[in-house]
């Protein structure tokens, strides 16, 4: 036991490992800040890059991006009312009016504390529940993996942003796509026509790079958005300054206003950590949760939209909250409860540990280092950034003319680096399109990404079961788990169906 | 026959306009047929059984079906604008440069390639500006060093022998 806490102590506080934590982070802001660039796309990038670093140190950037990018989400939203993530939208509401009144480092702190917290909680939560959900499900055979799997692509296409129906599509043409290659249970070929550089099937790194980054890049770039951004924003920050004069002594942060936001901040850990740990959910409906739950139970509720500080702490909590909750599936299950989680999945397949209710029993130093650096990386998130908003603020006026070009090209050699592979670059610039697709027609990408790494798993499972209950169906519905996880299914499909429905008579009346 | 002309009300052609929410669906449903068909035929696969077949077949028929439900209800929510304004040709041209990209890397080298890409990206974003020296040449000059100095000494990326640097 104490040689596991030494070892696990050097492995998280090794110098290299905290230089790579702390680049992370302040990778991870810097990518949040900057509209049309996000925490996925950045993570999705760095995946080919990893390959040469040490397991804990590159695990230890990619959480550090991830958490970062929560934050730094914030900055722009506040600074410029253009959210810098998705998950950053529900800030504008109260943040930008905040800066308008004259308070943006107020706004800016509150922001930063409540993301703190929220992510800190969740993170305990992870780490105390993991492990013996982990344990769990050891118990588990492949009906019960079957109907997890089952399980955990419908939550994913239900509770997306959108429409369902769009989810389940997507979450099919990734589970179709995840079948081109080599059968997992016999090893024949299927699907390739003839070309034999899918027989391994299509490459993870590309696909993940082409639909989350090149995608975007392609849309910014067809959007020409890249000339107007930073002349937007410079145009509103213009307005900003016309309409307030500033005045820093007003503008003071303090434990009072801290703890005045701290109710609203507990209430947006709370549904962070809940949303974040169903499959699916995502940070951007967490912060909308948070803010809608935290202004019902304010006592100052015609404060929100306005500039309240509360209204800036809920969605801020909510949507950091999401950062170690979306992990419980990944590390108890082997199964990725988001889209960053996916390819946080991604990463660890890259290090030779392999997402499932094993992962820890087999890998308990690294995982035990992961939980440690998950844990200090909020602090470096906290002190970085508490130093540095100002710099933040002004990175995030980077003008994307620049910034497209060079991520593009990085994302291109990056993949090719990976494996030397000419091959891996068209599957890149094909996944891209297929991106442009999906996002083009609202098809959310997550349920898609999901559908692709899961296939393999559930397709293993679902023949297991057939064979031990000799090809009768009905034997994936003799375990009381997976019955419980099919009701669970139904249950959920039952109060999405009744709630449009209600939706629809209001709307009517 | 259904024919639509200048006379066609508008509500009508828009039902039946290919190019709008129902091309998703329509091509989902077509991709599906196709795929699904092709397993039945035994070319698919190097000497696959029925069990390889079906998990393919599974997620080809959620395809269909989705697909269709998505075919179906298209049209009855108003499109998002966000995509309006999406040049595809621009994306097609920004395609090209990629490609251009990476036989420059491979002939001419890591850091001419890279400095001719973003000097092409770079005028083209930019055009309609004078002082090309200071906002193109120069950042794409200072980037170029990074990204090689990144993949030289860092990622240790393998090419063949470059033409040039």
């Amino acid at each position: 036991m104490s040689e596991l806490f030494l070892q696990v102590f050097e492995g998280a506080f090794a110098p290299s490992v905290i230089l790579y934590t702390t680049v992370g982070v302040f990778l991870g802001v810097t990518v949040g800040a900057i509209p049309g660039l996000s925490g996925d796309m950045a993570i999705a990038l760095l995946l080919p890059l990893i390959y040469r670093v040490a397991p804990a140190a590159a695990l230890g950037m990619l959480m550090g991006i991830y958490k970062g990018s929560m934050f730094g989400g914030s900055i722009s939203a506040i600074s410029f009312g253009v959210p810098g993530t998705p998950a950053a939208v529900a800030t504008v509401e109260d943040g930008y009016p905040a800066k308008l009144q004259g308070r943006p480092k107020q706004a800016m702190l509150t922001a930063l504390y409540s993301s703190v917290t929220g992510d800190l909680l969740s993170t305990l939560i992870l780490v105390f529940i993991a492990v013996p959900m982990a344990k769990a499900a050891l118990h588990f055979g492949p009906v019960e993996f079957f109907a997890l799997y089952v399980f955990a692509l419908m939550m994913i296409s239900l509770l997306v942003v959108g429409e369902m129906k769009k989810g389940i599509a997507a979450a099919a043409v990734g589970l179709f796509i995840g079948t081109i290659g080599m059968d997992p249970m016999m090893g024949s070929v299927r699907l390739t026509f003839g070309i034999s550089s899918l027989r391994g099937g299509i490459p993870l790194i590309p696909l993940l790079v082409g639909v989350f980054a090149v995608s975007e890049l392609l849309v910014q770039f067809g959007k020409e958005c890249a000339r107007l951004s930073g002349e937007k924003m410079a145009a509103m920050e213009e307005q900003a300054r016309e309409l307030v004069g500033y005045d820093p002594a007003k503008d003071r942060m303090s434990w009072k206003i801290y703890r005045s936001t701290f109710k609203a901040t507990l209430v947006g850990s709370g549904m962070g950590t809940f949303i974040g740990a169903l499959p699916g959910a995502g940070s951007s409906l967490a912060a909308f949760m948070s803010y809608g739950l935290a202004r019902k139970l304010s006592k100052l509720q015609e404060e929100f939209g306005k500039g309240s500080l509360e209204g800036v702490a809920a969605p801020e909590a909510g949507n950091s909250a999401t950062a170690g909750a979306s992990l419980i599936p990944l590390f108890a299950f082997g199964i990725p409860g988001s889209a960053t989680a996916a390819l946080f999945g991604a990463a660890l397949v890259m290090q030779g540990i392999n997402p499932g209710p094993m992962m820890i029993e087999e890998n308990k130093v690294i995982i035990y280092t992961l939980f440690v650096i998950i844990i200090y990386a909020t602090f470096i998130n906290l002190f970085l950034s508490r130093g540095l908003i100002p710099i933040y603020a002004k990175l995030s006026r980077i003008r994307a003319c620049y910034l497209v070009p060079t991520v593009f090209a990085l994302a291109l050699l990056g993949t090719y680096a990976s494996r030397n592979s000419l091959f891996d670059v068209w599957i890149l610039l094909a996944a891209g399109l297929l991106g442009i697709f999906l996002r083009k027609h609202d098809f959310p990408l997550g349920p898609f990404v999901l559908g692709f790494i899961v296939g393999p798993g559930a397709e293993k499972a679902l023949r297991q079961a057939l064979l031990m209950g000799r090809g009768e169906w009905s034997f994936l519905l003799k375990s009381p788990i997976a019955l419980a996880f099919y009701g669970l299914c139904i249950l959920s499909l039952a109060l999405l169906h009744f709630s449009a429905l209600k939706k629809k008579i209001v709307e009517e009346d | 026959m259904h024919t639509t002309n200048d006379a066609t009300p508008t509500e009508a052609r828009r039902r039946f306009n290919l190019r709008s929410d129902r091309l998703p669906g329509l091509l989902f449903m077509l991709a599906s047929l196709f795929f699904f068909s092709f397993t039945l035929t035994g070319r698919w696969s190097s000497g696959a059984g029925i069990g390889a077949r079906l998990f393919p077949q599974l997620s080809l028929a959620v395809m269909f079906v989705s697909g269709l439900v998505v075919f179906r209800s298209a049209g009855k929510k108003e499109e998002k604008k966000k995509f309006g304004d999406l040049d595809m040709r621009l994306v097609l041209f920004f395609l090209a440069l990629a490609v251009l990209l990476f036989f420059a890397v491979l002939h001419l080298g890591l850091g001419v390639g890279v400095f001719l890409y973003l000097l092409a990206m770079f005028l083209f974003q930019l055009r309609g500006r004078t002082d090309f020296f200071r906002y193109a040449i120069l950042p794409a000059f200072g980037i170029s060093i990074f990204i090689w100095a990144l993949f030289t000494y860092f990622v240790r990326i393998v090419l063949p022998t470059p033409l040039l640097f």
